[in-house]
């Protein structure tokens, strides 16, 4: 067998190994079986070829309008090439990179918290991607004064995007269904598919608590970026009202409550207080 | 310290008990007494008319033969506090003779040394107005024993205040213990107030409590009780510390013997302490060689300095992190200007104050300040100085820290890919970056913002797919096993599939004029129809099971005669000729029919 016509195995699994990765849970058990995480490579790149031709084309489209906001970053012109990026995401376009250098670009320009909001979205798109969490966990070394810092659980949560979480779970729904009709279909092989039948259903359990937690705290724990120099966080939601703490550029704060122009945050259990709306950045949770 | 709990409690109940007495007295006086024994005297007095600062005196107001409408007041008295305490009765019969009295007792306490009058107090009995004559007070300064007496070991108490040493630099921190000695045949202390803690030029700050210690002056045990309080010097010149002034109360009842049946006196003694004054010389700093970057910082300190990141551009943000620790106010100490430092521009640094003895003394206060880096000339991070004068040494020290090389790119520059610091990395333990990750230079992938997959409603209505497959894989196969699991509905199943093929090949035969296959085929279903309902073997089904077993079962009339007609057929078609095949085509539906009424039989 000719190796210039026929990749072997090893070939095809060096190619695969470049594809994203969107389920590595999935793949510990194959590996833990010995089998090669390919075939999952695989499937994350079937899911990736859905949106590929639009996307593709609309990256075709964009690539001028990015490389010219790139040259204004590298000509040190940082909130001018910040302003492109943001042209860019208005038009509806979104992309990890896209986020990636807006974030860059406000660091620059001495925008922590805005860099921060901007890295933030990006890790929701790419979430182990070590540049980003590299810059991302940069930026929050700058912050001086009172932040939320996240709990360990939610650092592992944001390991894997919400889509991915979903992606799973129902990838484990679907296997776990799939052996229970054929348990219907071929009741003489209960025997054989108990083992993986009992698998996925605690894996489906598993991948669904996670997905709903992750879904709760990316859909309705959202967290404010403060973007103003200094904030003064008030015992009330008025200018009147005592202060309570200050936060600085780029703390990143737990919304409680709302009212009117005022959000009621949390650094820590003690700290709690108001701040204006506008001198924050309102994403979604940690 | 040992308490006087159950005495204080007792106390409470006696005063209760005083105001019950009181009352009845009261009441059976008005009531009882003839009105000529009646007539009201009223005096006041001192339990002593001399009293050390510190201690309290009792005022009583004495009414005999008559109570006042209200409880007289007396006057305010500047620098004597007067407290009312409340009333005690007396109510005697002597020789015939009926006599009572209340008296209003206040506790009078002075605040300051001297002579005072109390004015005369003036009570309304009756309609009798009375008037107290004025008394006399005369208030000492306590002051410390001798030392004769205190090596005699014929104190029962007192206190001392112990310096380390008796010059100070203005500026100096340092500790002061105060130690109050109690002659162990004291069985209780308590009540120890301090009183007055004389510190001009000094600034009193926290104190804590020390361990206790025993000691042995003359013939006496004492146990030392200490506090020790942290001092700072503040200003210049020869100065006094103290006398400290305290009150203590000493013995009283044993709780665990609160009516002194073993022997626990219940005796009481306030005293009034007083210490030596000390007498404190407090140079002021030199004015010879005082460093420039001199800020006021008196102690012993040391100082490290950590800058980061080091490869920036220009106006990037560089954290530095100054430690100063050693012993000293920590809380005043702050970072002197660093006029060196020209070329960045300096944000006021965060500070963070980390003690290690609880009087605040020991411990290390650390700084961060980002400065930004005006230009790309700007090659290293200047040497920090620190100066502050040491006590000890009685001179001026500066510390230093050397500068900090510095990476400085132009703003407009390309950013320098991440530099590491070190060689040695481990993937659990990287090290710190020094600047951003640069940018990316390929769009990506682009994709819309919108909804999570898990809102979207498409998303979720797929999940149903699998869902519905496995119930419907359920449902069959429910399906399946009732059949496997019923054989008459097997059966049944089975004949109607028999019948409808034979009725077929019946046509067939019909066309083909094959009278003998005809009703063969025709007996054969014939049995199978009627085997199933009766639920008998095919084989064992004859003409004479319509009589023995349809006709008891309530099979109508005109469904077992056409029975019997197609049984007689069969029987007549293996002797008689054969019939044409429009014959044969005309036996079909009369026979369909009759197969359908036995399968709707309910046998």
């Amino acid at each position: 067998m000719s190796r210039g016509r026929f990749l072997t195995t090893r070939h095809w699994k060096r190619r695969l190994s470049i594809l994203p990765l969107p389920f590595p849970i999935l793949s510990l058990p194959f590996s833990i079986l010995g089998r090669s995480s390919a075939a999952l490579r695989l499937c994350g790149f079937a899911f990736m070829l859905a949106g590929m031709p639009a996307a593709s084309l609309q990256a075709e489209i964009s690539a001028p309008a990015f490389d010219a906001a790139n040259k204004l970053y590298e000509q040190g012109k940082f909130t001018d090439a910040a302003a492109a990026y943001e042209r860019m995401l208005q038009s509806g376009q979104a992309s990890a990179a896209l986020y990636f250098n807006l974030g860059n670009a406000f660091f620059k320009a001495g925008q922590i918290g805005r860099a921060i909001g901007a890295y933030r979205q990006a890790e929701m798109l790419t979430p182990r991607d070590p540049d980003l969490r590299a810059n991302l966990q940069f930026a929050r070394n700058q912050i001086q004064g009172p932040t939320l810092a996240p709990a360990w659980w939610q650092r592992w949560l944001t390991k894997v995007s919400l889509n991915e979480w979903t992606w799973l779970a129902a990838g484990a729904l679907w296997v776990w269904l799939l052996l229970l009709t054929l348990r219907q279909v071929r009741p003489a092989w209960k025997p054989g598919l108990r083992t993986a039948t009992l698998a996925f259903g605690i894996a489906v359990a598993v991948l669904c608590a996670c997905l709903g937690v992750a879904l709760h705290e990316a859909r309705y724990s959202p967290a404010a970026i403060v973007v103003a120099r200094e904030a003064v966080v008030r015992q009330g939601p008025l200018d009147e009202a005592r202060s309570a703490f200050t936060v600085r550029d780029g703390s990143e704060l737990k919304v409680l409550d709302k009212k009117n122009e005022w959000l009621q945050v949390s650094a820590d259990s003690r700290r709690i207080g108001w701040l204006r709306r506008d001198q924050v950045l309102v994403t979604p949770g940690v | 310290m040992r308490k006087l709990d159950g005495h204080a409690k007792g106390l409470r109940l006696s005063r209760s008990a005083n105001g019950l007495w009181l009352c009845l007295a009261l009441a059976g006086s008005a009531l009882l007494l003839p009105p000529g024994v009646r007539a009201a005297t009223f005096s006041a007095s001192l339990d002593r008319d001399t009293l050390t600062l510190g201690e309290s005196a009792t005022l009583s107001l004495a009414f005999v033969g008559g109570t006042p409408k209200a409880v007289p007041v007396p006057p305010n008295i500047p620098n004597l506090q007067i407290a009312y305490v409340g009333p005690s009765s007396q109510f005697s019969v002597i020789n015939g003779e009926v006599s009572s009295s209340v008296t209003y007792n206040f506790q009078v306490t002075p605040q300051r040394a001297g002579d005072y009058t109390i004015p005369a107090v003036t009570a309304e009995v009756g309609s009798e107005k009375f008037t107290s004559q004025p008394l006399q007070l005369k208030v000492l300064q306590a002051t410390a024993p001798s030392a004769q007496a205190i090596n005699s070991g014929s104190q029962l108490a007192f206190i001392r205040l112990v310096l380390p040493k008796k010059e100070f630099c203005v500026g100096e921190s340092f500790t002061a213990q105060l130690q109050l000695y109690v002659a162990n045949q004291v069985r209780r202390i308590s009540g120890f107030q301090l009183t007055g803690f004389p510190a001009d030029g000094f600034v009193v700050g926290k104190s804590v409590r020390a361990q206790d210690r025993q000691t042995q002056l003359g013939n006496t045990a004492y146990t030392i009780i200490s506090w020790v309080y942290s001092l700072t010097a503040i200003k210049g010149g020869a100065m006094t510390l103290g006398p400290v002034t305290a009150n203590v109360v000493l013995g009283g009842r044993d709780p665990t013997d609160p009516f002194g049946i073993f022997g626990g006196g219940g005796d009481q003694r306030q005293l009034s302490l007083a210490s030596e004054p000390e007498s404190v010389k407090l140079l002021p700093l030199p004015r010879e060689n005082v460093p420039a970057d001199f800020n006021g910082a008196v102690g012993t300190f040391t100082m490290t300095m950590t800058a980061g990141p080091t490869n920036v551009t220009v106006g990037d943000p560089i954290t530095v992190k100054v430690q100063l620790a050693g012993h000293g106010s920590l809380d005043g100490l702050t970072l002197p200007e660093q006029p060196a430092w020209h070329d960045f521009k300096t944000y006021p640094p965060t500070t963070k104050v980390e003690t290690v003895d609880q009087l605040g003394l020991q411990g290390t206060k650390t700084f961060e300040q980002v400065v930004q880096p005006e230009n790309a000339d700007v090659k290293a991070l200047p040497p920090m100085s620190f100066s502050f004068f040491d006590p000890d040494q009685k001179a001026y020290r500066t510390l230093t820290q050397p500068a900090v090389p510095l990476v400085v790119r132009p703003s407009g520059s390309a950013p320098a890919p991440t530099v590491l610091a070190g060689a040695r990395t481990t993937p659990d333990n990287p090290p710190p970056t020094q600047d951003i990750v640069p940018n990316k230079q390929r769009l990506g992938a682009l994709a819309r913002i919108g909804p999570p997959l898990a809102q979207q409603s498409w998303f979720l209505a797929l999940q149903g797919v699998p869902v519905f497959a496995f119930l419907a894989a359920a449902v069959w196969r429910r399906r399946v096993d009732n059949l496997a699991n019923n054989p008459r509905l097997r059966r049944r199943r089975q004949v109607a599939q028999t019948v409808r093929d034979g009725l077929q090949a019946m046509r067939e035969s019909a066309a083909a004029n094959q009278s003998d296959e005809f009703f063969a085929t025709l007996f054969r279903l014939l049995q199978e129809q009627l085997g199933e309902r009766l639920d008998a073997p095919a084989s064992a089904i004859t003409e004479a099971v319509l009589e023995e077993r349809l006709r008891p079962r309530g099979v109508p009339q005109k469904t077992l005669s056409d029975l019997q007609e197609f049984f007689q057929m069969c029987n007549l078609a293996r002797y008689a000729p054969v019939k044409s095949s429009q014959e044969l085509a005309a036996v079909i539906p009369r026979f369909e029919a009759v197969l359908r009424e036995v399968e709707a039989l309910e046998l």
